[in-house]
């Protein structure tokens, strides 16, 4: 589970869901050797980047479109 | 120079942010100025406008997948000159000597800060960054495609590692947007079979090609025969619950019996 913020999850079924020693992780922050082990991976692999510039004057509508799921990929915005 | 503040965090974007002028401010000793060449739109950045993250500075420049250049050193910096590409990121500084910091779980630092949160990110012409906290990037890529990496990239990673994925494990996705496109293809390299589950048509038919990457699938096939393993991981990357089954929360190992797209 990964992400700063989360809606309310859904009450558990426990055999369904958490029985048969089941682990649930979630995800703070990072820290400097994650982003440097992994600038290190897209430096020997070539990563895809689906990438979606946005004049740095559109700010606020790049947010909108992500807000509204329009953003295929990652929104940058560029000066 | 130029910069958005958030002003009013609400539903209402357009009210929430405003552009505005600003000094161009100055490094400390052991920071950088860097010039910014392009800012990722994280989705922090959206809860932050909308007022879901309550800011921790009013008035806050948000951004924090930051790709620039040194424009001017403070004191006491000798690992970046001006004229570097420069990676500015979400965690903007920690303690150094907590107990979390110690053990290398800075992550959890309590007097942990961020960038675009607690601090001025990049939705400016410039921002200041901790040396020590700064990234060297790697070539080959254009600024806008690595600035995703810089937050979207750098937490997915860390949930591929939290999930601790056997080789040839097989890992499903639940919201397919920019971390986990990234991750995605981390997971592929290293020899995993990868399940996304998305509502999104154009996210379905990105994760389909991203599958299909020549590369990424025979290193999977080679992966796969030498070291096939039978446990399986889900990773939760939307933050909105996929459904009301799954349970929104799911990282969590799974029998090899059942399919990791099974809870529809």
């Amino acid at each position: 589970m990964a992400g700063i913020y989360l809606s309310d999850i859904p009450p558990l079924n426990y055999d369904r869901d958490l029985f048969q020693e089941r682990t649930l992780r979630s995800v703070t922050a990072n820290t400097r050797a994650d982003g440097r082990k992994l600038l290190a991976f897209a430096a020997k692999h070539r990563l895809r980047v689906e990438a979606v510039a946005y004049p740095m004057t559109h700010a606020s509508d790049a947010l909108a479109d992500l807000a509204a799921d329009r953003v295929n990929g990652a929104a940058v915005l560029v000066p | 120079m130029y910069a958005w503040q958030v002003v009013e965090p609400g539903p209402d974007l357009r009210r929430a942010l405003r552009r505005v002028t600003m000094r161009v401010p100055r490094p400390a000793a052991g920071e950088l100025l860097v010039a910014v060449d392009a800012c990722g739109v994280c989705r922090t950045d959206l809860h932050v406008a909308a007022g879901e993250l309550p800011v921790h500075r009013p008035g806050v420049v948000p951004g924090h997948e930051i790709v620039g250049h040194v424009l001017e050193t403070g004191g006491e910096v000798t690992d970046f000159r001006p004229g570097d590409a420069v990676g500015v990121a979400w965690l903007r500084e920690t303690c150094g000597s907590c107990g979390y910091c110690r053990a290398g779980a800075e992550n959890l630092c309590a007097a942990s800060r961020y960038t675009g949160w607690d601090a001025d990110g990049g939705y400016a012409d410039c921002a200041v960054v901790r040396a020590d906290f700064a990234y060297q990037l790697p070539e080959g890529y254009a600024a806008a495609e690595l600035a995703p990496l810089l937050c979207a990239g750098i937490i997915g990673y860390r949930a591929l590692r939290r999930a601790d994925l056997p080789p040839g494990g097989r890992l499903g996705i639940y919201g397919f947007g920019a971390s986990a496109h990234l991750a995605a293809q981390v997971a592929l390299a290293e020899g995993a079979r990868v399940h996304v589950l998305t509502r999104s048509p154009q996210a379905r038919e990105l994760a389909l090609e991203l599958g299909r990457a020549p590369r990424a699938r025979r290193t999977r096939d080679r992966l796969n025969r030498s070291r096939r393993q039978s446990c399986s991981r889900r990773l939760v990357t939307s933050s909105r619950s996929p459904c009301r089954h799954s349970t929104g929360a799911a990282l969590w190992q799974w029998p090899a019996s059942t399919s990791a797209t099974s809870h529809r």
